[in-house]
């Protein structure tokens, strides 16, 4: 098919040559530059093409032979020998280019051109030729046409082209001189023929006429030369092997109607790209830091400390970091982004991603050898003919979507990345959507934080508009901004969704399907402007926290025309419905009734929002129900403890405890310790021996009774007597009658048998230890007293620390426990 | 050395150390462990009123000085889903005590599987004990309606070895089916006399003197608990040393201040934002283990006197409103803030209305 094509391009091509000069479009000397350039190809890929000039018929059959062959060794080169590809393009054209610096001495002006001169220096010469005969706006005005003129050399030569092509010729050698890379040489030599002017010309050029054109005075011609240029840097790095394939062809066949306008579209320049016009633009942060890179990472900058912020100041001082993390939600242009700066700073650049296999060991051996200067130059197959320079940056790894180094296949390669940014010698630029991602999160604290927000309607919309007009398609500002926001303010998507409607008049956009976030969706949720359907799905996006999101947030939305009594009036309605939402949601939960989900999403969600009547006046909160009800856990199971420890003496439910024991008990061992300092200390241990509390008892007591506002009087105590405290409590042998959780965790299972219970002849429990040390037993104490714990224990000193019969309600059992218990 | 109200709970039905109050109703109590047909025991009464008291007497009554005779035993079990949770116990050779609304909503586990293993086990010796065992179970009233239900079979059935003493604050929650198989003793609150006489016998065993003005302002303040009341006493003792001043104020619970400054805060302005501080100072409260509802009777307490007469009872009968939705629900700040907006509502209306 696309043989066919091309074919058929070169027909429509050679009628257009036929035209006489009047009638043709395109300057004659550039019809030249092409014919000459079909004639190196030619010549140089087929041995017996002697003459070029020949009948055009039979040039045609060559040609499509050639170009068969090319796509067959370009398929081959894509999917194999992409080093020698690259070396041998690189090499060839360096020298090229020194030879061609040495003859030819270009006008000042374009001295620019040397540098992108590198890919081939065939087009070089002519196209240097053009820009100096005639004027760039009238070279680019005929994008269409000129575009289609490449190949028309084919046809029959002047022989003022004839003169030219020899003259090519006798510098076609150096190529020639390798021809093991011969066929790869010319396949690109080829390429870059065909695309280097359709490059220049392709329409984001005539917009950027087009953009200038309303301006009163447009820029001088020779600044657009030199802008076109600076694009052909970045289309060798991409032939050099390592950036995605689909490139190249692209390149060939960018007047193929069927390249998504994506790829067409995508930005050559700097000026193209979507919302990075600021001065704090991702991009220019990103530039700063490349261009720092070499200064703060190399040579003696290296050896200055660069302390590293704290993490949430990632974003804010590159400096320190030898990585960059770029993060945004997909289509909006991060990749180009980190393409188009190391073009820009003329780095060359290797790039992986997700389709290459990234785990550590694979990092390692691809990466590990790159990142080292050195043998990045012999993998770049540069020679060491230009002087080495250690302090300069020349190569630029790129990881992109790092995010899916995931599964069994990347195992440990984010890690591993880790590593290998720590002891990088050039920049590396990794790529990410999700910054959030946990696995990101230990990447982000090495990398320079560099976050791509989402570009606003105004900002799509200008580029859109240029694409749009490119495309002679018609649609209104208002149209576009509606597939804009369906598109989600995905760049990408909505050109894709342009291009489907220009194909198509009336294809609808489809809002593109977005995972709403529970914050997004909370603000839609209390946007007064959401309809009462659109609240009720926004509810089903986590029906468990929206009614919370509801809860925190509905007192936030306010309305100026209110009065007080009706903004109040306002929030009886919404906490009157939020709070019978909650006992549908006990109903759901504790009964199972799902079926009431619809009647809560109404009464938790959608008619709270809109029975206040205000609109959203304050940022969505994250609901702060969910770290009280926390907080009240922990406080209820620290007095739940409480509770169970005093258990054996005090009478009252967990609550009364709360409100009536907790706070007199507090002042019962704090104040003897207030007032009488070391003295109080008998006092203090004397009551906690006798409701068994023990030290975490008296912190657990003053959180629960220090109300906010008020001063812990624990806090007042004197270290020296608190620590007094403490040793005395620990030197003081006591009975607890509860386990200690420490010594708990390891003795569950002592909780089984419940039978093996002794008898004494007051048919009382009796413990008997059964040390197997041969400990002395303890006894059974306390007769005497009104209640007391059978359980007695003496602490074996510190390192075991007082165990109980835990679930030992079998004394033999228990004493069992304790041996274990006493020997550790 | 213990607190007043431990060191001075009696510790008989009857006699020296016998309970002061409802002597009445401790006479049929002794007449219902006279001998071997003790019912099941239902008590209910209001916090403080001496529920736990008479049980341990009772208690005693039945088994003599052995179920003094306690240790704190955690079980373990397993819910259906597999969950493993433990609840802590208080246990004698002849009694077992537990809370099993501990485990939130597994309580019915526990009735099943831990009360029933207590039931079915009996007593190894038969001559020398009662017969039974007593199953002690606290804050039945916030035992689930499943685990309640839970129990109605296991009452019936072991009933020959096992009796169970249920303990709650409030009878309405019990479902009747248990209701109905149990003897329900009523304690109620003991009245300021008999508070008044306590106290004053507590302060002479301690030796302690205290002006009459400030025993009366202990009474009122404890609001008929006995706890309380006796745990002010002790507090205004210990702030004061023996030297009580007559004019002495005793200062409310903590809490209960800071329950007042908040109905404060409601009267001071009815907005939003005021309702924003006032969630934030009811989590506080909540977070303290403070009951839901006690939060609702102290905010009504402080906020009524200071509304006109006309919105006291629409303001009430809000307050009852949402006080059953709280008991219904799950969450209960929405439902305290709920009644705190409409308060707000009422409040605002009332005061914005021309005279």
């Amino acid at each position: 098919m696309k043989l066919k094509k091309r074919e058929h391009r070169r027909n429509s091509l050679k009628d257009l040559d036929e035209l006489s000069d009047g009638e043709n479009p395109i300057p004659r000397n550039l019809r030249h530059k092409m014919s000459n350039k079909r004639k190196i190809v030619v010549s140089s890929d087929s041995e017996d093409d002697e003459m070029p000039v020949k009948s055009t018929k039979q040039k045609k059959l060559k040609i499509t032979e050639n170009s068969a062959k090319k796509r067959k060794d370009s398929d081959i080169e894509i999917s194999s020998d992409e080093d020698e590809l690259v070396r041998g393009t690189a090499s060839s054209s360096e020298k090229k280019t020194n030879k061609r610096k040495s003859k030819n001495e270009l006008p000042a002006g374009q001295k620019t051109l040397n540098f992108f001169a590198k890919t081939s220096k065939e087009d070089e010469k002519p196209k240097a030729k053009t820009v100096s005969h005639v004027n760039p706006a009238d070279f680019f005005k005929p994008i269409k046409t000129t575009k289609k003129e490449a190949p028309k050399p084919t046809k029959t030569i002047s022989p003022s082209q004839k003169e030219n092509s020899t003259v090519i010729k006798k510098k076609t050698p150096s190529p020639v001189k390798k021809p093991d890379i011969d066929d790869e040489f010319v396949d690109s030599d080829d390429s870059f023929e065909s695309f280097v002017p359709t490059k220049i010309k392709t329409p984001e050029k005539k917009k950027e006429i087009k953009k200038n054109s309303p301006s009163p005075s447009p820029p001088p011609p020779p600044k657009k030369v030199q802008a076109a240029p600076k694009k052909v840097p970045k289309t060798v790095s991409k032939d050099s092997g390592f950036s995605e394939e689909p490139v190249k062809v692209k390149k060939v066949e960018v007047n193929d109607p069927n390249l998504p306008w994506v790829d067409k579209y995508k930005p050559q320049s700097f000026n193209q790209l979507v919302g990075q016009h600021g001065d704090k633009s991702p991009i220019n942060k990103l530039l700063d830091w490349l261009k720092d890179w070499a200064k703060h990472n190399l040579g003696e900058g290296a050896k200055i400390k660069k302390p590293k912020p704290a993490p949430w100041m990632n974003g804010q001082d590159g400096t320190p970091f030898k990585a960059a993390l770029l993060s945004g939600s997909p289509g909006i242009g991060k990749t180009t982004c980190a393409y188009m700066a190391c073009n820009m700073l003329n780095f060359k650049f290797v790039e992986m991603n997700a389709s290459d296999v990234r785990n550590k060991k694979h990092l390692e051996a691809k990466i590990g050898e790159l990142s080292g200067s050195h043998q990045i130059e012999q993998f770049f197959g540069v020679k060491k003919s230009v002087a080495q320079d250690n302090l300069k940056v020349h190569h630029v790894l790129i990881m992109d979507e790092v995010d899916g180094m995931s599964g069994n296949e990347d195992r440990a390669g984010i890690s591993e990345l880790i590593q290998i940014i720590k002891e990088s010698k050039i920049p590396i630029i990794c790529i990410c959507n999700d910054r959030q991602h946990t696995k990101i999160r230990s990447l982000a604290n090495h990398c320079f934080d560099i976050k791509f927000p989402k570009p606003r309607v105004e900002q799509i919309r200008s580029r859109m508009m240029t694409i749009c007009c490119t495309e002679k398609m018609k649609i209104t500002k208002e149209e576009l901004d509606e597939v804009i926001e369906l598109s989600n303010h995905d760049v990408r998507q909505t050109i894709y969704n342009l291009q489907m409607r220009s194909n198509s008049k009336d294809a609808k956009v489809n809002q593109k399907d977005i995972s709403v976030g529970p914050f997004e969706a909370a603000r839609k949720l209390l946007d007064s402007r959401s309809t009462l359907q659109e609240k009720q799905e926004m509810f089903f996006v986590d029906y468990g926290i929206m009614p919370l999101f509801v809860q925190d947030n509905y007192l936030s939305m306010k309305n100026d025309k209110h009065t007080p009594l009706e903004a109040i009036r306002g929030l009886r309605k919404a906490s009157r419905l939020i709070s019978l939402g909650d006992n549908v949601d006990r109903i759901i939960r504790s009964g199972g009734s799902w079926k009431l989900l619809n009647e809560q999403s109404m009464l938790s969600a959608a008619l709270p929002a809109i029975a206040t009547g205000g609109h959203m006046k304050a940022r969505i909160e994250f609901p702060s129900w969910l770290g009280k009800n926390s907080t009240a856990g922990k406080r209820k199971r620290l007095l739940q403890q409480l509770v169970s420890h005093t258990h054996l003496k005090v009478s009252a439910s967990m609550y009364s405890f709360a409100t009536e024991y907790a706070p007199m008990l507090r002042t019962k061992i704090t104040k003897p310790l207030l007032e009488k300092e070391s003295d109080g200390i008998a006092e203090v241990v004397d009551t906690m021996i006798e409701y068994d509390l023990i030290r975490d008892d008296s912190e657990a007591l003053s959180e629960i009774v220090v109300w906010p506002g008020k001063i812990d009087p624990a806090s007042k105590i004197l270290t020296k007597v608190k620590s007094a405290l403490t040793r005395t409590l620990n030197k003081s042998s006591r009975m607890l009658p509860y386990s200690l959780d420490d010594v708990a965790k390891g003795k569950k299972r002592t909780g089984v048998n419940s039978i093996g219970v002794e008898m004494d002849e007051e048919g009382n429990l009796v413990e008997k230890f059964e040390d197997d040390d041969g400990a002395s037993d303890d006894e059974e104490g306390g007769n005497g007293e009104s209640s007391e714990v059978v359980v007695k224990i003496t602490k074996a000193g510190k390192a075991a620390p007082t165990k109980s019969t835990r679930g030992g309600r079998g004394g033999t059992r228990g004493g069992a426990t304790r041996g274990r218990g006493a020997k550790k | 050395m213990a607190l007043w109200v431990d060191k001075y709970r009696p510790k008989q039905l009857f006699g020296k150390d016998g309970v002061t109050f409802n002597l009445e109703q401790a006479q049929h109590l002794k007449y219902l462990v006279s001998d071997n047909s003790m019912p099941h025991l239902l008590f209910c009464g209001p916090s403080g009123a001496g529920k736990k008291t008479r049980i341990k007497c009772l208690l005693r009554e039945l088994y003599g000085a052995g179920a003094d005779r306690t240790q704190l035993l955690v079980k373990n079990f397993v819910t259906p889903s597999n969950r493993k949770l433990e609840i802590q116990t208080v246990s004698s050779n002849y009694h077992i005590e537990l809370t099993p609304s501990d485990v939130g909503i597994y309580d019915r586990v526990v009735v099943q599987d831990i009360v029933k293993e207590m039931a079915q086990t009996s007593q190894i010796d038969s001559g020398a004990q009662k017969p039974f065992k007593v199953v002690v179970l606290s804050e039945a009233d916030s035992l689930t309606r499943d685990a309640q239900h839970g129990l109605r079979r296991t009452m019936e059935k072991y009933a020959n070895n096992c009796r169970i003493i249920l303990c709650c604050e409030s009878l309405s929650r019990i479902i009747e089916p248990l209701q109905s198989r149990c003897i329900v003793v009523n304690v109620p609150a003991p009245t300021e006399n008999d508070i008044s006489l306590i106290i004053r016998d507590v302060l002479n065993r301690e030796r302690v003197e205290m002006p009459e003005a400030v025993i009366e302002q202990i009474i009122k303040k404890s609001e008929r608990n006995l706890r309380r009341a006796l745990l002010m006493a002790e507090a205004t003792r210990m702030q004061n040393g023996n030297t009580i001043n007559d004019n002495f104020i005793v200062p409310k619970p903590e809490w209960e201040t800071y329950i007042e400054e908040t109905a404060k805060l409601i009267l001071s302005k009815q907005s939003s934002e005021i309702v924003a501080k006032v969630r934030e100072r009811i989590y506080e409260v909540l977070s303290r283990c403070i009951p839901p509802n006690i939060i609702f009777n102290k905010l009504l307490e402080f906020l009524l006197p200071k509304c006109a007469d006309e919105i006291v009872s629409e303001i009430v009968s809000e307050a009852a409103y949402f006080e059953h939705r709280l008991v219904l629900g799950q969450k209960a700040i929405f439902h305290i803030e709920a009644f705190v907006v409409a308060f707000m509502d009422i409040y605002l209306t009332h005061s914005s209305k021309p005279k």
